[in-house]
């Protein structure tokens, strides 16, 4: 049987991050799948020796630009750790708050990438369309549509009052009808479902075993979600878990869509309870100690480890990827998939390179 | 249930609706009110202070304060607005504006207009009505409480003060005078002042009544006695002290020397203008203002862990070995390895940092260094990483723990 | 006198078949940015494109890509000229098959994974569409009596009213013709495709510029086609054939904005079943009317 070897990336106009792989295709049938990683790294983790604690804040916040705002606040989270501080009420819940808008502009922009990748460059454009409202909010709240530098070490540097909560909320509504028939074409449509359904599967098995994170994880029946540990203020909010016995490409899409609707409920919620108050407490002198956050991001369970030694600097800053883990089930699900999957499956872990390779 | 072309609707809908795209740059771009466009200065309220260039993530802020200028590199910022956040004066802004696209990477100047600096500093005569150049406020000095250190003139950024020690005068230049504060921030007696004073001449001398303490800077040949009582000086409580240097610095006449290896401190009294900016900046207050042991007539060293003596020469001796407090247990084993000169280690913690095995802990608290030998690779990084060069490889017994 | 017309008739589709594909292909663009909630390039940017292109330095990768993509421009506008001109439909069908050949040879010879996976694809494309092309041949041979285009003028009625089975089947294979979703598998108008370009990865310039003519020509032949079936000797079968072009056009359109795109094997079981089932039952109905009466 005649095989070839196809490269794919660092640069291909259907891959949304620049990842390498080797493809080995007999005919259309890929048969292994050999990866190269590392274009994109900027030694960014190094600079935390180079720059004071206060100013790397904004370094780490640009280490991805579409998971930019957990970056920033884990790297807050971590520092109010070490320093022993406890931020005010309002800014937990303005954090949240802008977590899910977060999450939210994240997953649209998935559902567009998705789109794109199985031909159906309408449905992209639509998406995305919704998604710009969500980038508007970001906006107007936090002055920056993806890059939001709103965090800072002992609160948010910006509020967000009730009248722009309100109008906020007030769009929701809009929005949410719009995509629930916009969800339907991804999970009804014929010739959607005959690119998603079947298509990589992941066993609940495999995916404890190759350590997936996130929806990845969620698709294949396994119930966790790192929201739960209670940072920031979502251990006021109410939320379910969202998970399907699916397995495949549809079960992934699916639990994706169901944390669009569910981060709209998340954020009804906050803006519900959020308490009046300061958003700010300065936090005076240098760090010493070490501390670990472990944040929900869009793409799953980011965890972020900091050590401090009474200097300006950082001695180390180091962040695990949800990618990072991800990585491992893609190159499981690869081999034995159609050539025409592959883009498809390289989407379905939510790849972001940026963020793994710093 | 599966179905066909569900998104007919849509496409149906755009169709006969308008376009959700902007026809950028025909149509301008969409702006919030809290956009973070690009960075703007107000140059008449910047004091030039530099915190923006500091605190610029990019490097992206250069600050000239003798040129009064402020540049921005455009294609290196990253508008993370660090910079307006801890502008002390509230100049910079970033709403509203933003970036072209260029293709070059231009620098962005920003000059302070203002009266031209004069290029050579002299003593101008007054002028005949005896006005002020700077109407609203003025610099005046105490003479009682200035000490001649000369500290303002070294700050003062335009030169505009002259302080002469042996005549006993200051001197300032007021044309030259920006009311910039720096002399009077940095005046150790609180001497100076701003004031909202009129009727001053453009250049004022003031002269100081008292005789300086200073008489000669030769010192006597023979040992000196204490002197008299209630001459003031700064001393030193060397068991504090960790001979860290920072009092050489600040001092203004530099009248302060410390010598690591040899484990002294010695003080030129001649010039010590007893200012207290040493004590000022001692971490450890191990410096003082006392009347007891001074003697004003040359330079007295303190030695650690050896009494104050006075030597007759004007410079420190030569060093005496200063014991440690280290013990040698009799089965020690004896051997190639780390050693470290606890006197002069400052214990900053520089050595474990560069460890690659993290075998050495130092805690300051306890004052204690300690290696862990077995992991100890001799690579030679914290020899090269001391900057009091307290480490070397040596033949010693292996201990595991020192303390200062 | 017929023969003036036939003769004016291919001189027009040579000459102006690209002034009319490309402008069909800028309105293209044009709604299906509509359609998706954009502005759309400008109507004539394919010429602005095409004379870009052609202005464009050449990087052919093997020498003999010229010669294949010269041949297949060369037998698409065969193709087009004979079939204005009137000729047997059969042969007209397999000239346009024989400039399909090049085209995927064109890619072949490149040596490019993209490519020959394109090629690959193509090929099957053609297995796809082949059966139902060769029906509707013999469909109107079975509805007029003869293979040759020009009869049709000489019929009282349009061929859609003996041939709806075959003109759906037809319809059906448009879309991988078009080179449109769902069908759009071996190339597209975007490079948002696993095979980045797919059988045309490996042109640039003046070759692309070439492929992008070959196309144009196509799109007006097969609309052409499709007008075949709405023409009889009546005078206003013209317009109705015209009407029915737009909307047949529209509707390529829309379908290719409303679906995203299958996978080989989909296309391929779906195109034999339409065929069989749309093209083979119309046939044997009519072949049943022509037992029974």
């Amino acid at each position: 049987m005649k095989r070839t070897i196809v490269p794919f990336g660092p640069q291909h106009p259907v891959l949304p991050e620049p990842i390498h792989l080797d493809l080995v295709l007999e005919d259309e049938k890929v048969v292994e799948a050999i990866p190269s990683f590392g274009f994109i790294h900027r030694g960014m983790e190094d600079l935390a020796s180079k720059r004071d604690f206060n100013d790397y804040l904004y370094v780490v916040e640009r280490i991805c630009g579409i998971c930019s705002y957990m970056h920033g606040m884990s790297y807050c989270e971590g520092a109010e750790r070490i320093f022993g501080v406890e931020i005010p009420d309002r800014a937990k819940y303005l954090r949240t708050i802008w977590c899910e808008l977060s999450r939210l502009h994240s997953h649209l922009l998935w559902l567009g990438l998705l789109a794109d990748a199985f031909g159906f460059e309408a449905l992209f454009m639509q998406s995305w369309r919704i998604r710009e409202k969500i980038l508007d909010m970001v906006e107007d709240s936090t002055g920056g549509r993806l890059i939001s530098s709103v965090n800072l070490i002992g609160g948010v540097a910006r509020d967000m009052d009730r009248e722009m909560l309100a109008g906020f909320v007030a769009q929701f509504d809009k929005m949410e009808s719009e995509l629930r028939s916009l969800t339907k074409v991804f999970l009804k449509d014929s010739t959607v479902r005959a690119r998603l359904f079947e298509v990589g599967a992941l066993t609940k098995t495999d995916a404890i075993l190759y350590g997936a994170v996130g929806p990845m994880m969620r698709a294949s029946g396994i119930e966790l979600d790192t929201r739960k540990l209670g940072y920031a203020a979502y251990g006021d909010i109410d939320f379910d878990i969202i998970t399907s016995s699916g397995c495949d490409s549809l079960a992934r899409c699916e639990v994706r869509i169901g944390e669009i609707f569910q981060s709209f409920r998340i954020i009804r919620q906050a803006v519900d309870k959020i308490p009046d108050g300061e958003i700010y407490i300065p936090v005076k002198g240098n760090p010493k100690g070490e501390a670990t956050v472990r944040v929900e991001q869009p793409r799953g369970e980011a965890l972020y480890y900091m050590k401090a030694n009474g200097t300006r600097n950082l001695e180390r800053f180091r962040v695990r990827t949800p990618t990072f883990s991800n990585i491992y089930s893609l190159l499981k699900i690869l081999p034995g998939a159609q050539f025409a999957d592959v883009p498809l499956l390289i989407l379905t872990i939510d790849p972001c390179i940026s963020c793994t390779e710093r | 249930m599966a179905g066909i072309f569900k998104f007919t609707k849509f496409a149906l809908k755009n169709l006969f609706t308008k376009p959700a795209t902007r026809a950028y740059p025909a149509v301008p771009a969409r702006q919030a009110p809290r956009t973070r466009g690009a960075v703007q200065v107000k140059i008449d309220d910047c004091i030039f202070c530099g915190l923006c260039n500091r605190r610029c993530p990019a490097d992206a802020i250069s600050v000239d304060r003798a040129a009064k200028s402020w540049t921005i590199k455009r294609m290196s910022c990253v508008q993370c607005g660090n910079c307006v956040l801890n502008c002390p004066k509230k100049c910079l802004t970033m709403e509203g504006a933003y970036s072209a696209p260029d293709i070059e990477k231009r620098n962005e100047l920003f000059r302070k207009a203002e009266a031209p600096i004069p290029a050579v500093h002299t003593l101008a005569p007054a002028p005949a009505d005896g006005k002020a150049i700077a109407p609203d406020r003025v610099l005046v000095i105490d003479m009682t409480s200035c000490v001649l250190c000369g500290l303002c003139a070294r700050r003062c950024p335009t030169g505009a003060l002259n302080v002469d020690r042996a005549a006993g005068t200051w001197t300032v230049d007021r044309t030259a005078c920006l009311q910039c504060g720096n002399c009077v921030n940095g005046c150790p007696k609180k001497s100076l002042a701003l004031v909202p004073e009129k009727d001053h001449p453009t250049v004022e001398t003031y002269t100081k009544n008292a005789a300086p303490q200073v008489e000669s800077v030769q010192a006597p040949a023979a040992p000196i006695t204490a002197q008299p009582a209630g001459t003031e000086g700064i001393t030193v409580d060397l068991s504090t002290c960790i001979l860290c240097g920072l009092c050489v610095r600040r001092c203004p006449t530099s009248a302060i020397a410390v010598d690591r290896k040899a484990g002294t401190w010695a003080i030129n009294r001649q010039s010590c203008v007893v200012c207290g900016n040493c004590l000022d900046v001692c971490h450890k207050h191990s410096l003082s203002k006392t009347t007891e042991g001074i003697d004003t007539s040359g330079v007295q060293v303190y030695t650690k862990t050896a009494e104050p003596k006075a030597e007759p020469a004007p410079a420190p001796t030569a060093p005496e070995p200063s014991a440690s407090t280290e013990t040698t247990a009799p089965d020690t084993p004896v051997g190639n390895g780390i050693a470290i000169n606890m006197d002069t280690c400052v214990l900053c913690g520089l050595c474990a940092k560069k460890c690659p095995t993290a075998a050495i802990a130092v805690d300051r608290a306890a004052k204690t260094w300690s290696i862990k030998r077995e992991d100890c690779v001799l690579c030679g990084n914290c020899i090269a990483a001391c900057p009091k060069k307290s480490l070397s490889e040596d033949e010693i017994p292996l201990l595991e723990t020192y303390t200062k | 006198m017929i023969y003036l017309y036939r003769t004016l008739s291919m001189l027009a589709y040579v000459l102006l078949a690209p002034l009319v594909g490309g402008f069909l292909a800028g309105l293209d663009r044009k709604l299906s940015a509509r359609m998706q909630g954009r502005m759309g390039p400008p109507l004539l940017q394919p010429f602005y494109d095409l004379a870009k292109l052609f202005k464009k330095q050449v990087l052919a990768v093997s020498r003999y890509q010229f010669m294949m993509v010269a041949s297949f421009l060369a037998m698409v506008i065969g193709t087009g000229a004979l079939f204005f001109g009137g000729f047997d439909l059969l042969l007209v069908f397999f000239v346009l098959t024989t400039a399909c050949m090049f085209f995927v040879l064109a890619a072949t010879v490149t040596n490019s994974p993209y490519a020959e996976l394109g090629a690959q694809r193509e090929l099957i494309q053609m297995l796809s569409y082949e059966p139902m092309i060769l029906l509707t041949a013999v469909g109107f041979y079975m509805a007029n009596g003869s293979f040759r285009g020009v009869d049709v003028f000489y019929t009282d009625e349009p061929a859609i009213v003996r041939l709806p089975g075959v003109f759906l089947g037809l319809l059906f294979i448009l879309t991988i013709k078009f080179r449109k979703s769902p069908f759009d598998l071996s190339t597209s108008h975007h490079a948002h495709q696993e095979l980045v370009k797919g059988v045309t990865t490996e042109f640039s310039g003046v070759l692309m510029g070439m492929v992008e003519l070959a196309h144009w020509y196509e799109n007006v032949f097969l609309l052409g086609l499709v007008a075949l079936f709405f023409v009889s000797s009546a005078w206003w079968s013209g317009l109705l054939a015209v009407g029915a072009v737009l909307l047949v056009w529209f509707l390529e359109v829309l379908i290719d904005n409303t679906s995203a795109r299958v996978k080989w094997n989909h296309m391929l079981r779906s195109a034999w079943i339409v065929t069989a089932v749309c093209g083979g039952g119309n046939l044997l109905v009519l072949e049943i009317i022509r037992m029974l009466f």
